[in-house]
């Protein structure tokens, strides 16, 4: 009974010994197999999001477009840790500022309401509605306010598009995105960039600035995008008045999705709605329309990956 | 003679006229809700009309961080606006003290020397973590007027400046938006 039972063991231990120098050999050798085991050592590696904001952006508004594109795709069960690569437009807020302040020279009613320049920014918003309520004397000034800060941010993104706003502070973005990229890829961690309009220029500069093999291993989703360049799949929308007039100064990328006009569309997560069809939560992560579908599936592409 | 028989035939279909009565308390209680619902959201949209007056009652004063009586680090004219419209949105307590958080991290953003790095790091982790806060206590569908505090609150050129100045400090940061325990501030 005592060698039946010592017999037992024995193979047990054999089997294992032998699995063991099986494993190890594939591990070391430089066969196929190993390109094998390295492929599923990366589809096991966490994932981070990272986010690329747009123009006329806050880093206040940013984490709060981070939070709503968190809260948009909760329902994936894959633990995914949510990342914001802030860049700041100074020059274009500047020049918001230098014309504002010229036209409330013109227009007292409107001295010093400087709240209303977010909503300028974004050509639409309450605090322009409510302040149209109190001072309506005021609706005319507002409208060719809304429409010089058109101007500018499409004068601002071409140039943007042709390089022309490159300087010291821009290369400094690029460099501190650069290190943290290194730093979550160092870390084991597998990036997916999804950048929104400007944001596509800083997303496609740091994806080029990534070693060959870090950039294998990254997805770019491009939404919006304000740039002739890409490394992945893009999300526009027909109706985004931004990016259409961009398509007539300098070329972008073709319509990949139609949403229904601005009267019959549902709000985002943020209960607003964007007459421009430009807006991050208010068009492309509202689950309502296509565009939150089509980016669902370029990241459904990429987490399964 | 034609009530009799009214009253005969009420006798004999006892349970239908239950029903009938039952399904009028019923359709005459829901109208009434209805009506009551119809009259709370006009007298909501009146109210918001008239909170809208926060355009002329907002602080201009010329300096950076405005007057604060109360010391709580939230401007007088923000603290209003929160008051009002938590009782105009039925705020609870803890949403209360969500969005107070919320506008006093954005206040801090103005005040501090945006060229220290420290500092302007800590700033950064009080909106992120007000921005949780909220979004942890309205269940994660923050009503669209607790976010029209950043704007009221840089509501002046100078502001503008400072506010400016801070975010181009932050340009090419990278921060996580991951919810922590201590989000809210007790």
């Amino acid at each position: 009974m005592t060698i039946v039972f010592v017999n037992i063991i024995g193979k047990i231990l054999l089997a294992i010994f032998i699995l063991t120098v099986i494993g190890g050999l594939l591990r070391s050798c430089s066969s196929p197999l190993k390109n094998i085991f390295t492929v599923h050592q990366k589809s096991n590696k966490s994932v981070v999001i990272g986010f690329f904001n747009g123009v006329n952006t806050t880093e206040k508004q940013t984490q709060k477009n981070v939070k709503y594109l968190k809260d948009s795709f909760a329902d994936i069960k894959k633990p995914i840790q949510y990342e914001y690569f802030y860049n700041y437009t100074d020059g274009l807020v500047n020049y918001n500022l230098e014309v504002f302040e010229q036209r409330m020279a013109e227009q007292p009613l409107l001295h010093n309401h400087y709240e209303l320049l977010f909503d300028i920014m974004d050509e639409g918003g309450p605090i322009i509605s409510s302040t149209i309520k109190d001072i309506p004397a005021a609706a005319g000034a507002i409208a060719s306010l809304i429409e010089t800060s058109h101007v500018l941010k499409i004068t601002y993104l071409t140039n943007e598009i042709a390089g022309k706003n490159r300087s010291v502070k821009t290369s400094q973005v690029y460099r501190e995105h650069l290190d943290k990229a290194k730093k979550f890829n160092k870390e084991g961690k597998r990036l997916i960039f999804l950048a929104h309009s400007q944001g596509n220029l800083f997303a496609n500069k740091l994806y080029e600035s990534l070693p060959k093999q870090t950039q294998k291993e990254t997805v770019v989703i491009h939404v919006a995008p304000a740039s002739q360049i890409k490394h992945g799949g893009h999300v526009l929308a027909d109706k985004d008045y931004v990016i259409s007039v961009l398509n007539i100064t300098g070329n972008v990328f073709p319509i990949s999705v139609k949403i229904p006009d601005a009267d019959s569309r549902p709000p985002g997560l943020n209960g607003k709605i964007d007459n421009l069809g430009h807006g991050f939560v208010e068009i492309y992560i509202n689950k309502e329309l296509g565009t939150y579908r089509q980016i669902r599936k370029y990241l459904n592409l990429a987490l399964s990956d | 003679m034609n009530f009799q028989k009214i009253k005969e035939w009420l006798k004999l279909n006892k349970d239908v006229v239950n029903a009938i009565a039952s399904l009028l308390i019923f359709l005459f209680v829901l109208t009434g809700w209805e009506v009551y619902k119809f009259f709370k959201i006009a007298s909501m949209f009146e109210s918001d009309i008239k909170k809208n007056a926060y355009s002329q009652t907002l602080d201009r004063s010329t300096d950076v961080a405005g007057p604060d009586i109360n010391h709580n680090g939230i401007r007088d004219d923000i603290d209003k606006y929160i008051e009002t419209q938590a009782k105009i949105e039925d705020w609870n307590d803890l949403q209360i003290k969500a969005v107070q958080q919320d506008a006093k991290a954005t206040q801090v953003t103005l005040t501090i020397n945006s060229q220290n790095k420290k500092a302007s790091d800590d700033a950064s982790e009080g909106t992120k973590k007000s921005i949780n806060c909220i979004f942890k206590q309205f269940n994660q569908k923050p009503p669209p007027s607790s976010f029209e505090i950043e704007k009221l609150t840089v509501n002046t050129k100078t502001r503008w400046i400072a506010y400016s100045a801070y975010n181009s400090s932050r340009s090419g940061s990278v921060g996580s938006m991951d919810d922590k325990d201590d989000d809210c501030v007790r």
